[in-house]
């Protein structure tokens, strides 16, 4: 249609002279002043146009002698052209292209080449035909954009959401169908404990993996055979990755007891590639105590903390190692080091120390340093200890402090 | 007068040895829904091998496409981040996500002194790309999303260390730790949000009218969490929160 000679070129002038000009996308000012559809009026504007607000040329009117449709079909493409800003990419390909060209100013005797070069870059004709070049490169692009049966590569963001819609609402019947009759199966397994026939259940784990290759989540495909050596195997390389780990293992100055966060992290690490997911570390690490290697899965009631530890880590000791922590700090402050349980009078300014038996008390942060592991993981300890009776906590403005159960041994 | 018993019915059936041809009949249906069945679990996968062919790059590159595609099966019930041999361990989303898991637990982790245990999902991802992070997922460099990082989180949320995501006014943040926090916790977050970082006790009662009880409770649970600092100067005492008073400096 005559409206698409008019991308790069302003209007036809009516003057005695014609003049071609060209207009780069880059200097229409931006959307939505840039471009306007105008006109179609019964009165005064009767025909269709385009009303185009440039920086570099002012202001132009493109207008469509067929109508309306034209007008608008050229709107649309035009509008998408200035979004998508195509020129960006293209532009550098062309800047490529012009140093192959070359203006000129070669190493050759310079009088005749850069006459011969001006001669062929200046002037009327070389503006018409470097307009034709870009014109026809454009033409090119937008059929690659828009064609049908072009590279989906070039789609816009607007067409692939709606393949995503497309195949969402094609999928959801599909999965739909797929996921009532799995519900009948499974209705059937769990009533007759079996499907019946020996062929109907080789359909059966037929679905079931071709279920389980499509990522689909159902009862049935929850832990096949193959799934279940998969986790064995990690539950051994995971047992073997931490046995040389030295926050970890007790043999090598280590604590016995590690967040599965930092177990996650740490091996996901050193796998570096084809990394394992939570579901999957929880599987793995649930076998190791059926698997006899010297470490389990363990969850904190109340917190719901999950931690690894070694089969012989035992919260009583760590108990008894925050008390022993506790009584030599007493035993400090009684031999007259620190300042636990003197006071200063603010009236008199004398310092008195009373000779009292010092109860100091554990927070979560001391108790870190103490038992060599993280805050919350002493927290844990601080928690269970307290369960078990060996302390009792304090809670004031100033947080809470982890005391000697004195409770205990008074009634004893 | 009662009606013969027994005649009809599932009863007499049964009783007379005929169920045997309802079962066998239960049975055909069976088979041939199953084969029905397996048929439109074949269309499915040809549907979605086709449209993941088709915008795997896409799924590398847009962040916004990515995460659309993500809500797009979880209703369906499709797992593309399972680790079990699917089709889709082709695009390595898998991979992806538990990297994106593992390095912003470490970034968490490396800031908890600072912030006590929170932190917000742009500070996350400001200090990642700080540090140049890249990922592999189809051997394609990527840029993650703010969304990315909430799957990514989601996935840490079973591994029982406390990590979730808590809404501050308008900024979504990670929490590392277990603490239990309230809404009266994230709201005087919300308010020091909005002061810029540090707010008076005085200040908390002034803007929501609560007793100085319930004001010091809120604060003192987040003072000992390390969330709150507090800064006592010239006689009165600021409580300075990290977590936001960065967020409301990054540009």
């Amino acid at each position: 249609s005559t409206s698409n000679d008019n991308n790069n070129n302003d209007n036809d002038n009516n003057n005695s002279t014609a003049q071609a000009h060209f207009l780069h996308h880059c200097a229409i000012h931006p959307l939505p002043h840039g471009i306007e559809a105008t006109g179609g009026n019964w009165t005064s504007n009767r025909s269709y146009k385009i009303h185009l607000a440039s920086i570099t040329h002012g202001n132009f009117h493109l207008i469509f002698r067929k109508g309306q449709k034209d007008r608008d079909a050229f709107f649309d493409y035009f509008q998408k052209a200035l979004v998508r800003r195509q020129w960006e990419e293209s532009y550098r390909l062309q800047q490529n292209q012009q140093t192959g060209i070359g203006i000129g100013m070669g190493s050759s005797s310079f009088g005749n080449v850069s006459a011969n070069a001006s001669a062929k870059q200046v002037g009327v004709e070389a503006i018409l035909q470097r307009n034709q070049h870009r014109h026809d490169r454009a033409k090119r692009l937008t059929q690659d954009a828009f064609g049908k049966e072009g590279t989906k590569k070039k789609q816009s963001k607007n067409e692939r959401a709606q393949e995503v819609e497309v195949l969402f609402r094609e999928a959801k019947e599909l999965t739909g169908i797929i996921h009532k009759y799995v519900a009948t199966l499974e209705k059937n397994q769990n009533e007759n404990g079996g499907t019946g026939s020996a062929n109907a259940q080789e359909d059966t784990t037929e679905l079931t993996s071709l279920l389980q290759g499509m990522g689909m989540i159902t009862a049935l495909t929850k832990e096949s055979a193959s799934d279940k050596s998969f986790h064995e195997m990690l539950a051994r390389q995971i047992c073997d990755f931490l046995s040389s780990n030295k926050a970890f293992k007790t043999n090598k100055g280590g604590s016995g007891i590690m967040t599965l966060t930092d177990v996650y992290c740490l091996y996901n690490r050193a796998r570096g590639a084809n990394m394992i997911s939570p579901e999957d570390l929880i599987e793995a690490l649930g076998r190791m105590e059926r698997l006899s290697l010297g470490m389990k899965l363990r969850e904190f009631d109340g917190s719901g903390v999950k931690v690894l530890q070694e089969t012989g880590f035992d919260d009583s000791v760590m108990a008894k190692k925050l008390i022993e922590h506790i009584e030599s700090e007493e035993g400090q402050c009684n031999a007259g080091k620190g300042g636990m349980g003197g006071f200063t009078s603010y009236f008199t300014g004398e310092v008195k120390v009373e000779i009292k038996k010092a109860h100091v008390g554990l927070t979560a942060l001391e108790a870190a340093r103490v038992l060599k592991i993280s805050p919350l993981l002493a927290n844990e300890q601080l928690l269970s200890a307290e369960q078990n009776g060996y302390l009792c906590r304090d809670v004031t403005m100033e947080g809470t402090r982890f005391y000697r159960n004195l409770f205990v041994s008074m009634f004893a | 007068m009662a009606h013969r018993r027994g005649r009809a019915g599932i009863g007499a059936l049964k009783k007379k040895g005929e169920t045997s041809k309802f079962t066998k009949k239960a049975e055909e249906i069976k088979t041939t829904s199953l084969k029905s069945a397996m048929e439109t679990v074949k269309q499915l996968e040809i549907k979605l091998t086709k449209f993941a062919k088709a915008h795997h790059k896409t799924i590398a590159k847009d962040p916004a496409f990515r995460h659309k595609f993500l809500s797009m099966c979880a209703p369906l019930g499709v797992d593309p981040l399972t680790t079990k041999k699917s089709f889709w361990s082709f695009l390595q989303m898998g991979d992806f996500y538990h990297e994106l898991a593992v390095k912003v637990a470490e970034v968490c982790f490396a800031y908890r002194s600072r912030n006590g245990g929170i932190m917000s999902i742009k500070e996350v991802q400001s200090v990642l790309l700080r540090r140049g992070t890249k990922f592999r997922l189809n051997e394609v460099v990527t840029n993650y999303s703010a969304d990315d990082i909430v799957v990514a989180i989601g996935k840490l949320k079973q591994l029982g260390s406390g990590f979730r995501t808590v809404k501050v006014g308008g900024t979504q943040m990670i929490l590392s730790v277990p603490t239990e926090l309230d809404n009266d916790h994230v709201q005087v977050i919300q308010l020091a949000q909005n002061a810029g970082g540090g707010i008076t006790l005085n200040s908390v009662s002034d803007m929501i009218g609560w007793e100085d009880d319930r004001v010091k409770r809120a604060m003192d649970l987040l003072l000992s969490e390390g969330m709150a600092w507090i800064d006592r100067y010239e006689g009165l005492e600021y409580y300075w929160f990290p977590s936001v008073w960065k967020d409301s400096f990054v540009m």
